[in-house]
């Protein structure tokens, strides 16, 4: 048995995991609406608002959080943020002041992944626009999954950085730095 | 309220400025520590080169399948090309790749590596953090009760 099988392994039992777990907090989250929404009344409207609201949060913890951030963004930014030494192309002193920036993939990044990076920054800027003009009620729903989203994101990156640090071994994903131009190949 | 937002601007200037001068004088002091050694680069090349040449002709003699036969084809001449040394005398191939991420001896890197990876990640978290914090009052109106409307309105 192969080290890539036993790595298949791991990752399919681990994604069985989250699946679990995923589907448990689904179901903590739904019945914990149910009980505030029929025990304490805190919203004595409509309880298929209140779900849309748990359902809000759900989908944004699942997409935003886990599939976006988790998966994606947060090992980006924490490998960038590794690649981030003086002496190296991408220690400059403008790297290191606007190193979030860097860390995002918004500065010194491959032309595809600045596409990206700005395009999703000023993609959920317009977003942001757009909710801000819906009623109040839409807009604390997509806000609530919005908050979600963005928590589970900061928690991962944390959680990403510090598990990069104890095992001493970076994200292993594409840190997306520029070609350092054309080197003959004899 | 205006005395306290001023005194906050003036002491987040004072920290980008003294962060700044930091950056710069830690920079500066790499970049006369670090010895780049173009011409040693070069001299190697050579050197290379001319063993590279010798070994062929020993090896123009030795059957095609000897295990020693020279690999000319090899990166470790691309490596010492003079046209992927970077600064501080990293190759291209080190800066793209994770050995880039190598711990250095020199403690002025060492600190700035760690300073650099706490602050852009960290930094990530912060704008996050704010992103957050200016959302969470409106997707909590419903908990706390200052979005009461009408059934016809939650409908």
């Amino acid at each position: 048995m192969g080290v890539s099988t036993l790595t298949q392994i791991v990752l399919d039992d681990t994604r069985t995991k989250l699946r679990e777990v995923f589907l448990g907090m689904y179901i903590l989250i739904l019945s914990f609406c149910f009980v505030v929404d029929t025990e304490y009344s805190i919203l004595p409207q409509s309880l298929i608002v209140f779900r849309g609201y748990a359902l809000s949060c759900a989908f944004f913890a699942y997409a935003e959080g886990y599939k976006g951030f988790q998966l994606k963004f947060s090992p980006l930014v924490v490998k960038r943020s590794l690649s981030l030494v003086i002496g190296s192309r991408q220690g400059t002193v403008l790297n290191y002041i606007l190193a979030p920036l860097y860390s995002m993939g918004l500065i010194h990044a491959t032309k595809k992944r600045m596409i990206i990076s700005w395009s999703v920054t000023l993609g959920v800027a317009g977003i942001v626009v757009l909710v801000k003009r819906l009623n109040p009620i839409a807009r604390c729903i997509i806000d609530a999954g919005v908050v979600v989203g963005l928590t589970w994101g900061s928690l991962s990156i944390v959680a990403i950085l510090i598990q990069s640090i104890l095992t001493g071994r970076p994200p292993a994903v594409d840190a997306c730095l520029p070609e350092t131009g054309p080197i003959k190949k004899d | 309220m205006s005395r306290r937002l001023i005194e906050s601007q003036t002491t987040t200037l004072t920290l980008l400025a003294l962060f700044l001068l930091v950056t710069i004088t830690f920079t500066s002091a790499e970049g006369f520590s670090i010895r780049t050694f173009p011409r040693q680069q070069q001299r190697n090349t050579q050197n290379l080169y001319l063993f590279n040449r010798r070994r062929l002709q020993t090896l123009t003699i030795m059957s095609p399948s000897s295990p020693s036969r020279l690999d000319t084809s090899s990166s470790s001449s691309n490596n010492l090309h003079p046209m992927s040394v970077l600064r501080g005398g990293a190759t291209s191939a080190a800066a793209t790749s994770s050995s880039d991420l190598a711990e250095s001896k020199c403690p002025v890197s060492k600190t700035m590596a760690i300073f650099g990876t706490f602050w852009g990640s960290l930094g990530v978290v912060y704008i996050l953090a704010k992103a957050i914090k200016r959302v969470l009052p409106i997707a909590l109106e419903p908990f706390t009760g200052s979005l009461i409307l009408s059934p016809l309105q939650w409908v």
